[in-house]
């Protein structure tokens, strides 16, 4: 039993004859193959406009890794260990937020979340109690925007006024504009995966941040600083 | 004719030339900067629909694209893609020359000497020079600021409505140019009193009396402000609206820099500008026209009026100049450009030092010796600036570069366009907060671009794609983790080597894989 649209074709060219059934295929069905082989249209976005970019004016800096960054392997049983430590700083007043922020755990940019210190060189010291085994110090300054800090020197010690058994585990500051040694460690885009910093081990009490300024500005942010490692007996 | 008048007719031709040589060299050298892309796109839309549309956030005010149109004209072109950076870059140049060229109006005021070593220094100065060669909007806003100037100075000797309503109309063309007029309003109107003030401490009574100026002057001012504005802003009456938001702006603006912004900077900014050196590279210094600068502060206070100069202009200068210094350094919003208001006042005040110091040189060989400290001046300037906006144009050491291009783009272009021309799928670009400016413009004889400020969903096969590199992983991801993979969505490196857009960003390029 044939379809009834069939019946319908098959009495139109019964009707028409060869000569019209192939002007019909012609018109109807070559059409339809070329419209097939049309490039779709697809309707990309113009450009939108922007005001004035960022000057990132930094010199050594480095080259954003593109991924995230990969696995800090270290011993088991490794944990944070600035978490809701004390913290001192070469500025006892912020302009914005208190110290205690940087080992508070909230590692977001956002109001509230960081603290401002003043221009110029700065410094916050942790004390993390106890002497311990350092594997890795990661900070995050402030990732609210791609900004580079400038002078990041981190450094470790015995003593809370870093005299005894101090070491530099990490310093950008290629000129010595800090006064703290020159330093070969390349500058970073702060990111929110903040900057880590390898420890290499190092058995210390106390961990300290120096820092001067930002590329957007002279004054000092902290939103976090996490000290890996495990408390000594 | 007498000797003098030719030695100073001679001498000002040498600036107009020398500026225009310094500002017309080879000037679509330096790879074009996010702000003209923009902006050039603005003129585009212009051409394209015959209407500027003002926005009060951004961009500032119409008549920088109005003026674009001239050029444009006379090169016949009536397309974007029919443009190139020559078109764009000659409207800052004349305004630039425009600055040389109108000094004559002002040696009355002070005095030949001072308007022909002005006119010296304005064609020499580095940053003068590099932002005229810049297709944005602070050259033609500092040359209307000079208008109202010498028309203002021209009126108070003249007192006929011409100059009024020359005055008024360069004071319409400043607000139609930039939001910031208010800054130069307000410090001239401070300057103003405190020249009063001077006057009044001094029992000069003679400013009281030349300065007292008819209502129907005042109003033809007014109007001719107004009328220049409101045509400017409605986009020749065909958008209204631009003319409620060329008053909403200031509000916005003020706004704008009350906020944190990414252009943040230490009020020591300005000053840092004026000397700097990296590493590696030459000592950049503005230091001889500040020091003539001083002189010329000196001389404003010390001469009253013999003949030389008008200390009362003279003595506005140096008010308004310190004033709009101050004000830009207080906003915490700084850009490299916004220090040419108060240091085109530097450069009138160094013509008038110049002068102050042939004057003070007194017996013939102390003429000899400032002649001879004045031509290494001018050398050193001269050196400077051809480095500054030759070899050095986009070399983040140069002070007046700010988040410039680099000439990397030129390779990145060149790429795109081999890779565009070899398949026929659309080229997407893909930079966070939309930062790929200037690429539109290099790109905008490509009509299959599209253009992103994330990884979005809908977006199409490309089959060129250029990328920054802390997208890459979400670029992944929205590839590969749904199916179908493999070939079909294969790319590989259109460069192996850092391309960098400008300082800190990079931008990283791939091609589809034929199958």
């Amino acid at each position: 039993m044939q379809h009834p649209d069939c019946r319908i074709i098959l009495r139109f060219m019964r009707k028409q004859g060869r000569i019209g059934s192939l002007l019909l295929f012609i018109s109807c069905v070559l059409p339809a193959f070329s419209q097939s082989m049309k490039p779709v249209d697809i309707r990309l976005p113009k450009p939108m406009f922007v005001g004035t970019p960022q000057n990132l004016l930094v010199h050594n800096l480095e080259k954003p890794l593109g991924r995230p960054r990969p696995p800090f392997l270290a011993p088991a049983g490794t944990r944070n260990l600035a978490l809701g430590k004390p913290v001192t700083s070469s500025d006892s007043e912020p302009v914005i937020g208190d110290l205690a922020m940087v080992t508070d755990g909230d590692k977001e940019a956002s109001d509230g979340s960081f603290v401002e210190l003043g221009p110029f060189r700065q410094h916050v010291t942790i004390d993390l109690l106890k002497p311990s085994v350092i594997y890795a110090v990661v900070v995050w300054h402030y990732h609210k925007q791609p900004a580079v800090t400038n002078d990041v020197v981190v450094q470790t010690a015995d003593d809370a006024d870093f005299q005894k058994n101090v070491r530099t585990l990490f310093n950008n500051d290629h000129d010595n504009s800090s006064k703290l040694g020159a330093g070969k460690d390349r500058n970073y885009v702060e990111t929110a995966e903040g900057k880590l910093v390898d420890a290499g081990g190092v058995t210390s009490r106390y961990v300290r941040l120096y820092s001067r300024g930002n590329s957007g500005s002279d004054v000092n942010h902290y939103i976090e600083v996490d000290v890996y490692g495990k408390s000594l007996p | 004719m007498h000797r003098k008048t030719i030695l100073w007719i001679g001498l000002f031709s040498a600036a107009v030339a020398a500026g225009a040589m310094l500002r017309l060299h080879d000037v679509r050298h330096r790879p074009m900067h996010a702000d003209e892309a923009v902006h050039a796109f603005q003129f585009g839309g212009v051409l394209e629909n015959g209407v500027f549309r003002y926005d009060p956030l951004e961009y500032h005010g119409p008549s920088l694209i109005f003026f674009t149109a001239v050029p444009a004209w006379i090169r016949g072109e009536k397309s974007l893609d029919r443009t190139d950076e020559t078109t764009f870059r000659i409207v800052p140049v004349l305004f630039g020359l425009g600055l040389i060229l109108l000094l004559p109006l002002l040696s009355r005021g002070l005095g030949t000497a001072a308007a022909v070593s002005a006119a010296i220094w304005t064609a020499l100065s580095a940053p003068l020079v590099f932002y005229s060669r810049y297709y944005i909007h602070e050259i033609p806003f500092v040359f209307f600021g000079f208008c109202a100037l010498a028309c203002g100075t021209r009126y108070l000797r003249a007192k006929t409505w011409t100059w009024a309503a020359l005055f008024g109309a360069s004071a319409g063309w400043m607000h139609a140019t930039k939001e910031t007029c208010v800054l130069v309003w307000g410090a001239a109107a401070v300057a103003l009193a405190l020249v009063r003030f001077n006057a009044f401490v001094k029992k000069d009574d003679r400013i009281f009396h030349q300065e007292k100026i008819p209502f129907r002057h005042m109003m033809i001012a007014a109007a001719s402000a107004a009328g220049i504005s409101i045509l400017m802003f409605s986009s020749f009456f065909r958008n209204p609206e631009g003319i409620i938001d060329s008053l909403r702006a200031f509000f916005l603006y003020f706004k704008r820099f009350s906020a944190s912004s990414v252009h943040d900077h230490p009020w020591t900014y300005y000053m840092q500008l004026f000397f700097r050196h990296d590493p590696g590279r030459p000592v950049w210094t503005e230091v001889p026209v500040l020091v003539f600068a001083g002189l010329g502060a000196i001389g404003a206070f010390r001469t009253r009026r013999q003949g030389a100069w008008d200390g009362r202009l003279a003595r506005f200068l140096v008010f308004h100049t310190v004033i709009l210094s101050v004000l830009v350094s207080a906003i915490a919003y700084k850009t490299p450009w916004c220090a040419l208001g108060f240091y085109h006042g530097c450069i009138l005040l160094a013509g008038l030092g110049t002068a102050s110091l042939l004057r003070w040189a007194g017996t013939a060989v102390r003429k000899t010796a400032a002649g001879l400290l004045l031509v290494i001046a001018f050398a050193a300037v001269l050196r400077q600036s051809i480095l500054l906006n030759g070899r050095y144009d986009f070399d983040p050491c140069n002070p007046w570069v700010y988040a410039q291009t680099l000439p990397d783009v030129f390779s990145m272009v060149g790429k795109v366009e081999t890779a565009a021309a070899e398949s026929a799928g659309p080229v997407v670009v893909i930079m966070p907060g939309h930062g790929y400016w200037p690429l539109p413009w290099y790109f905008r004889k490509m009509k299959n671009v599209g253009w992103f400020g994330g990884i979005q969903e809908n977006m199409p096969a490309a089959s060129v794609i250029l990328i920054a590199p802390e997208l890459e992983q979400d670029l992944l991801q929205a590839l590969h983790a749904e199916p179908p993979g493999g070939r079909e969505k294969l790319y590989i490196s259109l460069w192996k080597e850092e391309l960098v857009l400008r300082p800190g960003v990079e931008v990283r390029g791939y091609q589809k894989i034929k199958k």
